[in-house]
């Protein structure tokens, strides 16, 4: 396609031209105030924004994956995550709330929300997607799972139940997905690739297709 | 504190209105549901939110059936965290 048959005026401007809000200049007034009063330094504010940057879904993967392979790993994923997240490199733990590992079997799938606000398992998953955030998906997948579920390409028979985790306090919930059939003998490459974000939060199904 | 419940009682959360920060959901207030286990005892996020010197309160997984929550037959369940100070006994 030529060069000057592209449209350069689509998209939403890279930066916000619209002034800051009104939440944005109450998060700055508070954070200068514990900074100005010696509550908080500005480096400490800074390394607990590094440290859930540094949180990804890679982490979610490896976990999830080691739990397909090593049948006492996921035991112990199951009856204690804290310390079978630290097994598998995650630190802090003593300063995220606690996460509950829930395990699909064939006749029942877990989904997590929080209806409520953005609750989510950052601590091995990071930063909630902007959809996870919205009142669309905390509003419908509580009340119509399914529908929901088959907007994310995710189609369920009818006999599997659902559980919808609705994480309203202090847990966190991840979804300990089902291992595809046909990957025996894979690696853990392979497998951690397979384990998607959207797999451990429960509104798709890893898949080899 | 001693928790007042156990696995497999049947508990009513309360209908009631709360101002200010509050982790009880409005769809499950006056429902009806099942405890699965005690989580644990947790601050009241009621007042913790607030700076107040936060009692505590016993934090349970309560699943609740759909048909409860919305009035529809569906073999699936909505499961959620409350604290005891929402709760009733549900009946038999």
């Amino acid at each position: 396609m030529p060069h000057d048959g592209h449209h350069h005026d689509d998209h939403a401007p890279i930066e916000e031209s619209s002034g800051i809000t009104e939440f944005e200049v109450m998060e700055q007034a508070i954070r200068e105030l514990l900074i100005e009063k010696g509550i908080l330094s500005a480096s400490q504010i800074q390394t607990q924004i590094d440290d859930m940057d540094s949180r990804t879904p890679v982490m979610g993967q490896k976990i999830i994956a080691r739990a397909w392979t090593d049948p006492e790993y996921k035991q112990r994923l199951i009856s204690d995550p804290n310390s079978a997240f630290a097994e598998m490199g995650v630190t802090r733990l003593d300063e995220n709330p606690e996460v509950v590992v829930v395990e699909n079997t064939p006749d029942r799938h877990n989904v997590i929300v929080c209806t409520l606000c953005s609750c989510y398992p950052r601590v091995v998953l990071g930063m909630p997607p902007a959809w996870y955030k919205k009142r669309a998906y905390r509003s419908r997948v509580v009340k119509e799972p399914r529908k929901v579920l088959e907007e994310f390409g995710t189609e369920l028979p009818d006999n599997v139940k659902i559980e919808v985790h609705d994480s309203t306090a202090d847990m966190r919930y991840l979804v300990l997905p089902m291992r595809p059939d046909g990957t025996e003998g894979w690696s853990s490459e392979q497998l951690e690739a397979l384990v998607t974000r959207d797999s451990m939060i429960g509104v798709k199904v890893p898949s080899t297709a | 504190m001693t928790p007042r419940f156990k696995a497999g009682d049947r508990v009513l959360v309360e209908a009631r209105d709360h101002d200010g920060h509050c982790r009880t959901p409005m769809y499950l207030r006056g429902k009806i549901g099942r405890v699965r286990k005690l989580i644990g005892v947790y601050k009241n996020p009621e007042e913790l939110a607030y700076y107040k010197d936060a009692g505590e309160q016993p934090l349970y997984d309560i699943v609740f059936e759909w048909k409860e929550v919305w009035g529809v037959e569906s073999p699936d369940e909505i499961a959620a965290d409350i604290y005891e100070h929402w709760l009733k006994p549900g009946g038999a």
